[in-house]
């Protein structure tokens, strides 16, 4: 790829995703300065591999893969921080509560506190940016542990946000 | 098929999508549209998804981040065309950034090869300097004994993005400290991965070895692990930012390009 289509192209593709991924880190990282961060180091490994980006048309979704790789990288050596695996939580199937007042930072915390395995499906769900098909393409899982972790992770996040509304709020 | 499991697997789908319509969840979409409770559920759920959705998407994205991204990589692509130009008197040409096919990666690495040894004949008795080539060399054909290292304590030990990704079926250990003789007889500490998978139910262990990219000399001009690396090459290095990777798999050679197949599942 010539040098000026390349900076052509990653122009582009900041100003298409840099809003979607800067969403995504921050729900990743849950800091807006660490948000920053992973965008700004996601740019640069774009930057440095665009030869690797094969149809642009998937400009969005190998961008979404190189903020997660920088986020996972980013959480290398840090183990202060013990985080929720849902592999053994209780099947999903109970009742969805109603009337839940939702609250960002609640939301963020119970994110926070999940593994990343079941945290970032549930973002990229939310986002309604991708098909589960693309999530299982970006976590280079297959589609079946997709669709597990994200009826976990839906599971636990209906049951974090109930349990955090003041009684007699919510019917069930 | 049972009101839960239906539920279950309805639950990949977005609101006020088509995602209903996916024939995988025919058989789910069926069950609900037969069982009033079962769809007042999933109509309930579907509903605070649209909450939570909505909520989750709501992030205020500071307002000069774009002009600072978009700063930033002109300042990147004009610092490397700086960087070209003060060279280009002596410089190879830049190799593209792209994918070389098997035929040009045969003919690259030899001429590898032929540059640093003659590079390294040159810079014999540099302390300061090591050639990737030789690097390599001194490993292939060689047990390392990568248990028996000791952990690599300094800073240069990134690995390339599409390593970082960790594909699925190329396990990483390290990095560990290999302690790699030069001409003159000084050691120098190189961070050391040992990576393995297996290639026709075949395990293959390798090793990649990291340096900072002003140690090696000539730095390789490849810029990725190259896409055709085939049969007889018991050794690949690139350049990648601010590193020169040494990517080795001993005695057998015709692995790398199962391992560049692994590396591009990762990264796309």
């Amino acid at each position: 790829m010539a040098d000026g289509s390349a900076a052509s192209l990653l122009a582009q593709l900041v100003q298409q995703h840099y809003a979607a991924l800067y969403r995504y880190a921050f729900r990743l990282s849950g800091k807006s300065a660490d948000a920053e961060d992973l965008v700004q180091q996601s740019f640069l490994t774009a930057h440095q591999k665009i030869d690797q980006l094969r149809d642009p048309q998937n400009g969005k979704a190998w961008l979404f893969t190189i903020t997660r790789n920088a986020y996972l990288k980013s959480l290398r050596g840090n183990t202060g921080t013990k985080l929720l695996s849902l592999e053994h939580a209780p099947e999903p199937g109970e009742e969805c509560p109603q009337d839940i007042r939702l609250d960002n930072e609640q939301l963020q915390s119970i994110l926070n506190e999940l593994e990343e395995e079941f945290r970032t499906p549930l973002i990229l769900f939310y986002f309604e940016q991708f098909s589960y098909k693309e999530i299982a393409e970006q976590m280079d899982v297959p589609i079946g542990t997709v669709m597990s972790r994200l009826a976990r992770g839906k599971t636990h996040l209906r049951q974090k946000l109930a349990s955090f509304q003041p009684a007699g709020s919510q019917q069930t | 098929m049972d009101c839960r499991t239906a539920l279950e697997i309805l639950e990949v789908v977005r609101p006020d999508t088509g995602d209903l319509d996916d024939p995988e969840l025919a058989e789910a979409a069926a069950h609900i549209e037969s069982h009033a409770e079962c769809k007042s559920e999933f109509l309930r759920r579907q509903q605070l998804d649209r909450e939570i959705g909505s909520a989750m998407r709501d992030i205020p994205v500071p307002h000069d981040l774009e002009t600072r991204l978009l700063a930033d990589l002109a300042e990147r692509s004009e610092t490397a065309d700086v960087a070209e130009t003060v060279a280009a008197p002596t410089a190879k040409p830049k190799a593209a950034l792209q994918r070389r096919s098997w035929m040009s990666l045969v003919v690259g690495t030899a001429a590898s090869l032929a540059i640093g040894v003659i590079g390294w004949q040159l810079l014999s008795g540099s302390s300061t300097h090591v050639d990737a080539v030789q690097v390599a060399t001194s490993i292939t054909g060689r047990d390392p004994n990568f248990d028996g290292l000791t952990e690599y304590g300094g800073d240069d030990s990134e690995l390339p993005a599409d390593w970082e990704s960790l594909p699925k079926g190329l396990a990483i250990d390290g990095p560990k400290s290999y302690a790699y003789q030069q001409a003159d007889g000084a050691k120098l500490a190189i961070a050391m991965y040992q990576f393995r998978f297996t290639h026709r139910r075949t395990p293959v262990t390798g090793y990649l070895l990291v340096l900072p990219v002003d140690s090696v000399n000539p730095p390789p001009t490849n810029t990725a692990l190259p896409a055709g690396a085939g049969s007889g090459i018991t050794s690949v290095s690139w350049t990648d930012g601010d590193f020169v990777y040494v990517c080795v798999i001993p005695k057998r050679g015709g692995h790398f390009r199962r391992l560049g197949r692994l590396l591009d599942r990762g990264m796309t």
